[in-house]
């Protein structure tokens, strides 16, 4: 037994590990169910666990009372004391205009008390306030750098608030978060634009205030929040309250008429007095004002006869001047002509100077040039006769020369005369022939030497001829140069006189400059004298000129002092008219705020009260809604993805039995019963079960509520931390269920093989047979391609995955789809119901009813800002139907309506009611399943009732409506209703929040609430949905990736042999997966388009469980989430694909040669 | 030059720790247009042999060449190319695809290669006329090897090897299958390698190869190979 147990776990462990992608994709998929599953309802019950941790733990109020004049210190004391009362704490709270920081804009702050006891601030960061300037901040997004920043409070508040605070500046020392603030919105404010920016906590010593605006209730007793039973005892509790605390606020009002009464009998009597001061002032300022003005006109007279004097003094002295001008005029005259004289005379004496000079330097020029030619011609002689005595020697020499050569002729001549003898004789003797020779060569030299004699005696006699020629020239120089040296001399002579002359002269001219010189020196001396005696005259004059000049001076001084006299004179008088008529306008002012006080005090004859429960908190309510959303997403996953998950776990289980085929025939022929044998599959998908639920349900109950949380916290501000739990329960009964269908199916697919005989089973599988499918008998058929066709015949042999596929990739898409559609839904509803229902800019509310000439004035204010406007009755009441109340708000308004809200369901217009008959808005009419035709009954606080036939029910997104005539209301009430609401569309060009401040401005108005605003608040607060949209799309894209794994998974493994024979016959990588994947893309498509059919149904399945109270939500589907969801699905498969590609590259063709298993 | 050569094969497995010496030392050579049977007992290498030769495994050691081309040289392409072109195979378990008719399966294979032989044409060849449109699972086994080696021969191979083709058959249809082989080689020229653990098979060989432990124990020719019809096993 052991041992069977052993071997059959070892068989089991052996499985997963070889299947390990499947075993594990079994785990995935379950894991991601639950997960989600529980994830999301978990997130709801731990967001709603959260608030209600932090609402015990802070101690949130479950009344605040209110009434209109606030309550005194004994008052709370008197509450504390009310049955069920556990804490009763007056709360001071003030809205102030206040700077943040170093900014200059101006911001709508509401400042609180710290509490004490009821809705206690949690701090964040920072510290609590120690001194009643510092204080705690609104911790909605804020972080450490917020501390110690300052908050002033701006001058221009009104002067009752500034008393009512001892300081103006605040610094922050903490932030916190507060159960009266969970949410972003922070409230509407009659001060600057209209909204509150945030709260600030002071210490209870910063306000210097008596009386609390509202006292805040913590009953005793547990408090389920959001449960009917606590939501029934608070709504008991407020009508009780309001009883009990309409004495008290009666008492409040007759000691405030009493303290005014008395403020009002001092402020007169105090007026009176003032007046009578202010009279005897008057008088007493007009005398001094007199007395100063004649001291000034006495000055005035002194001032002119002093001037006159200085004036004649002054002529006199300018005549003196004007002689001695004169005189210097004459004397600087004479210095001119002396000097142009003397300029002159020296100029001719100069002139004859350098005459002179010029006639010496020609003379002196001239005398050297001739001596120079003395001597030039004195040279020329010498050389000459140096000439004429070698030209004789040369003579003489030729001469001696000419007689030797005539001696050496004769000898030659002799010798020539023997040699011929010789030679005559010898040809006569006839001697021998050389002797002859010999002779004849002698003869011959004597006439060689002969002939070069006479050559050289002829050279002789022609040199000879040109000597003698030379010596003549020579001879005739000579004597032309002994004459021109004779008429030089002469010149000589005649030049040595001129210089003689020019040295006379110039003895001449020094003898007249001497005597000029001493002729201008005497005249100058003359001048020198007359300039000396002006120039003392001058001195005198200037003298007597300075005192004059200081006389003038005094005068001047005494003139501007009158000047200031007159200014001091003129502002005085001014100042005092000044003075005079502001007291007049305070006294005037004092009398109108008497009068207004007296009408005021007419005027307190009414309080009202008010006891609010927690729904009346926009955080508490917005907690509950959001979480509701969250949990109605949570709706769709379980269903759906049980069915993927069986589809999983049967695809593969049907797969492994087949694998083990021979297997199982082996161990049933070996004894194994059935029973044992299913059980290693039930474990293998069991297993798998359990481990995907638990790691699916502890996963999801910690990540889902941490993500979505944080998405939250964009708008929401609890504590930073959601309380996470785990919903024992719950993960149980998912386990139970998904453990429950998975061994379901791994039993139903056991069953078949198990049924067979082992025989049967040992023996292979028949492969599963080709048939046509019924495409093939549709005449395009033979188009397709082979891989088309194996592929289409594939697509439709394997049903079960085929059914699969599209169940699975379908249902990806649906959820991609649903997820789109979500957002499209829910985060643009704002959009919608501000651009295709409510169409005007802003709501206007009055404290009184407004007549119509309220209406004209209230129009004529606002000319030029806004475009148009209706006014209509609008208020709080009750619809009943059938057994079932729900708040609504009756609006009772005339055919203008139309104009501001645009009445229709889907496509269709929608009129306006006719008497006796309603249109209600459609969140409201599906809640109570109230259709067109039914009589609903609507109920005000005055317990008046208007019974109405709904005419038409109309699409409206935000808040609930029922639209009736007035006319309707005056029939059955006997009194037309109370206008006091205005819709109002402003001007185009116009900024909305400044027409808005100017309405606030508008006298009557109680406040103005901008649709923009509201847009932007619920805009915001929708896009932390976000999150879930992406949550859904990644949780889609997981499912799609896990499906077509498996899947595809399965196939490549189931078809081995098919894609090893076809690599043998010679595909290539790409071929083989074209053949295997083209079919998966195929397949993907379909379940795609199916899909989108799916998301749709989904999206309004979701839609129609997510039930606000006040918001509406239609199920909407843009094109771009179709085209998106197609997408992001081909994504997924094309990236299995992928991954798989490398599964199929690594078969080995081997398996092609295996014999069938 | 031999038309198929073997020349000092070798091909070891590494599994673990373990080398397993499949074949080694394996030579022979094969010449155009025989009928070669490679005959040995199971485990003898005879399988390693055939990857080798069709280009489904690569070879450790040694040489091997077709037709003038070095197939152990080859890169992974190139023998996808190879097994596309030049070799027809022969499964012992056919290996149709269940989804296609008969005709489709031949057409499958003459679909990618170069030179595909007319499917109808082979199919008549084989005797397999009238069975064209019926689908794998509607065919005896002799016919779905008929199939088969319609298959191969469509793609006009220059070799075609055969895996234990009669592995699967009873004796008549397996004799009708070893003549078609027969025929088909006798008439069209091709080279056709059967290999078979059946010794019976060698007297129908040109050439026979005897494998034993991982390589070539001998080479006969047979000068008159007998006719399929004449075997008795």
């Amino acid at each position: 037994m052991v041992m069977r147990k052993n071997m059959m776990r070892k068989n089991l462990l052996r499985s997963i590990r070889r299947s390990l992608g499947r075993y594990i994709a079994i785990v995935a998929i379950i894991a991601l169910g639950a997960g989600m599953f529980v994830g999301l309802r978990t997130t709801k019950s731990d967001m709603v666990a959260t608030g209600q941790q932090f609402m015990d733990r802070q101690n949130m109020f479950d009344l605040r009372l209110l009434s209109s004049y606030g309550w005194s210190p004994e008052h709370v004391d008197a509450v504390s004391k009310m049955d069920g009362v556990e804490h009763a704490e007056g709360v001071i709270s003030m809205d102030v205009l206040a700077r943040f920081g170093d900014t200059d804009d101006e911001a709508v702050y509401k400042l609180y008390t710290l509490p004490r006891a009821v809705n206690q601030v949690l701090l964040l960061g920072g510290r609590m306030p120690q001194a009643p300037d510092e204080c705690l901040a609104d911790g909605f997004h804020a972080t450490d750098a917020i501390l110690g920043t300052k908050v002033t409070v701006a001058e221009n508040n009104e002067a009752d608030v500034l008393e009512s605070l001892t300081e103006r500046t605040f610094t922050v020392v903490g932030y916190v978060s507060t159960p009266l603030y969970m949410d972003m919105s922070r409230g509407n404010t009659a001060l600057g634009n209209g909204t509150v920016t945030s709260y600030l906590y002071l210490p209870r010593e910063s306000f210097d205030v008596d009386y609390y605006a509202e006292i805040n209730v913590a009953l005793s007793g547990e408090s389920t929040i959001y449960s009917a039973a606590y939501n029934n005892a608070m709504k008991e509790a407020a009508k009780r309250f309001e009883k009990d605390i309409l004495p008290l606020a009666i008492e409040r009002l007759e000691t405030l008429r009493a303290e005014a009464e008395s403020a009002y009998a001092d402020g007169l009597a105090e007026y009176e007095d003032g007046k009578k001061e202010f009279d005897t002032a008057k008088a007493e300022a007009l005398k001094e004002l007199d007395e100063a003005l004649q001291k000034l006109k006495d000055g005035e007279k002194e001032i002119a006869a002093n001037r006159k004097t200085i004036d004649s003094s002054l002529k006199l002295l300018e005549d003196g001047q004007a002689e001695i001008d004169q005189n210097r005029l004459a004397l600087n005259e004479s210095r001119q002509t002396l000097a142009e004289t003397k300029a002159e005379t020296y100029a001719q004496l100069a002139k004859a100077n350098g005459e002179l000079l010029a006639n010496y330097k020609t003379v002196s020029e001239n005398l050297r040039l001739l001596e120079d030619g003395l001597v030039q011609i004195n040279d020329g002689l010498d050389q000459i006769e140096s000439g004429i005595s070698q030209l004789e020697d040369g003579l003489e020499q030729l001469n001696w020369m000419l007689t030797l050569v005539d001696t050496m002729m004769s000898v030659v001549n002799t010798g020539i005369d023997t040699a011929q003898a010789a030679l005559d004789r010898a040809e006569q003797t006839g001697v021998d022939a050389a002797t002859i020779a010999r002779l004849r060569k002698e003869l011959q030299t004597y006439i060689d030497q002969r002939d070069e004699y006479a050559a050289q005696q002829k050279q002789m006699h022609d040199q000879q001829a040109q000597y003698t020629a030379q010596l003549e020239e020579l001879k005739v120089q000579k004597q032309g140069l002994t004459q021109q040296r004779t008429q030089l001399l002469e010149n000589k002579k005649t030049l040595d006189d001129a210089m003689a002359a020019i040295d006379a002269g110039f003895l001449e001219l020094q003898n007249s400059q001497t005597q000029a010189e001493n002729q201008f020196a005497a005249a100058e001396a003359q001048i020198e004298a007359g300039e000396l005696q002006l120039n003392a005259a001058q001195q005198e004059l200037d003298a007597n000129r300075k005192k004059l000049e200081e006389g003038r001076k005094e005068l001047e001084a005494a003139e501007a002092e009158l000047a200031h006299g007159w200014q001091e004179y003129n502002t005085g008088y001014e100042q005092a008219m000044e003075e005079l008529n502001e007291a007049e306008a305070e006294l005037a002012d004092a009398a109108q705020q008497l009068a207004d006080a007296r009408k005021a005090i007419d005027e307190m004859t009414d309080t009202e009260v008010y006891a609010l429960d927690r729904t009346t908190n926009v955080g508490y309510v917005s907690l509950d809604s959001n979480s509701d959303i969250v949990e109605a997403v949570s709706a769709v996953f379980p269903a759906f993805f049980l069915l993927i998950a069986a589809l999983v776990c049967i695809t593969t289980m049907t797969r492994m039995v087949e694998e083990e085929r021979t297997q199982i025939g082996t161990l049933k022929a070996l004894g194994y019963s059935n029973g044992a044998i299913i059980g290693k599959y039930l474990a293998y998908a069991g297993s798998a079960a359990v481990l995907g639920c638990g790691l699916g349900v502890f996963i999801g109950s910690a990540v889902f509520p941490m993500i979505l949380w944080e998405a939250y916290s964009i708008m929401m501000l609890l504590t930073p931390n959601i309380v996470l739990r785990i919903d024992w329960p719950l993960c149980l009964a998912v386990v139970g269920a998904y453990t429950a269908v998975t061994l379901f199916v791994t039993w139903y697919a056991c069953r078949m093989s198990l049924r067979e005989v082992p025989a049967e089973l040992i023996r292979p599988k028949p492969p599963t047979s080709g048939k046509k499918i019924f495409l093939e008998y549709l005449p395009f058929w033979n188009k397709f391609s082979f891989l088309n066709k194996v592929m289409l015949r594939n697509i439709f042999r394997y049903r079960q995955r085929l059914l699969m596929m599209l169940v699975g990739i379908g249902g990806c898409t649906a959820l991609l789809l649903t997820g789109f559609g979500f957002r499209d839904s829910i985060v643009d509803v704002v959009s919608y119901q501000f651009e295709e229902i409510t169409l005007y800019d802003m709501e206007v509310r009055f404290s009184e009813e407004v007549t119509t000439e309220d209406q004209a004035a209230f129009r004529q204010e606002m000319d030029g800002l806004v475009d148009d406007m209706t006014f209509y009755h609008q208020s709080s009441v009750e619809l009943d139907f059938g057994d079932k109340t729900k708040d609504i708000v009756l609006i009772a308004g005339d055919d203008r309506l139309e104009d501001f809200m645009d009445f229709h369901s889907g496509k269709t217009p929608l009129d306006m009611p006719d008497q006796g008959q309603a249109l209600l808005s459609v969140g409201v009419a599906e809640n109570l399943g109230i259709s067109v035709g039914d009589t609903v009954t609507v109920r005000n606080s005055d317990l008046q009732t208007l019974t109405v036939t709904v005419s038409g029910i109309y699409d409206n997104h935000v808040s609930n409506y029922v639209i009736v005539t007035p006319e309707t209301v005056e029939d059955q009430w006997g009194k037309a209703p109370k206008v006091q609401v205005a819709c109002v569309t402003v001007h185009e060009d116009q900024d909305v929040y400044e027409a808005s401040a100017k309405a606030s401005e508008c006298s009557g108005v109680m406040s103005v609430s901008v649709n923009q605003d509201m847009a932007d608040q619920v805009g915001k607060m929708l896009e932390a949905l976000d999150m879930i949209v992406v949550v859904v799309v990644i949780c889609a894209g997981m499912l799609a990736v896990i499906v077509l794994y498996n899947l595809t998974n399965i196939n490549i493994t189931e078809r081995v042999r098919e894609i090893a024979t076809i690599k043998v016959l010679g595909f290539n990588a790409a071929e083989s997966a074209a053949y295997v994947f083209k079919e998966n893309l195929l397949l993907s498509a379909m379940g795609a388009v199916l899909g989108l059919g799916g998301g749709i149904l989904l999206l309004e399945f979701v839609m129609s469980k997510i039930r606000i109270d006040m918001v509406w939500f239609q199920a909407r589907l843009l094109p771009l989430s179709f085209v998106l969801s197609i997408v992001l699905t081909m994504l997924a498969a094309c990236l299995v694909d992928f991954v798989l590609y490398f599964k199929l590259e690594k078969i080995n063709m081997a398996e092609a040669l295996k014999s069938v298993e | 030059m031999a038309f198929v050569a073997f020349e000092n094969v070798g091909k070891t497995y590494r599994m673990g720790e373990v080398e397993i010496h499949a074949l080694h030392d394996t030579s022979f050579s094969i010449e155009k247009g025989e009928l070669v049977v490679i005959v040995g007992p199971s485990g003898a290498g005879k399988t390693t042999l055939l990857n080798i030769l069709g280009g489904m495994d690569t070879l450790s050691t040694g040489r091997v060449t077709l037709d003038g081309r070095e197939i152990s040289a080859m890169n992974k392409k190139q023998l996808t190319q190879y097994r596309r072109q030049d070799v027809g195979f022969v499964f012992q378990f056919y290996n149709l695809v269940g989804n296609l008719t008969a005709l489709e399966n031949v057409e499958l294979a003459g679909q990618i290669c170069a030179h595909p032989l007319d499917a109808a044409k082979v199919l008549r060849d084989v005797g397999l006329e009238e069975r064209m449109k019926n689908f794998p699972s509607q065919l005896s086994g002799g016919e779905q090897q008929r199939v088969a080696i319609a298959r191969a021969l469509a793609k006009n191979p220059k070799l075609l090897l055969c895996d234990e083709p009669t592995g699967a058959l009873d004796y008549q249809t397996g004799k009708a299958i070893l003549k078609l082989l027969q025929d088909t080689g006798r008439r069209t020229g091709m080279t056709v390698v059967i290999i078979t653990h059946n010794s019976a098979l060698t007297a129908m060989a040109d050439r026979v190869i005897r494998v034993k432990s991982g390589t070539v124990a001998s080479v006969t020719l047979n000068e008159k190979p007998q006719d399929v019809s004449e075997i008795e096993w």
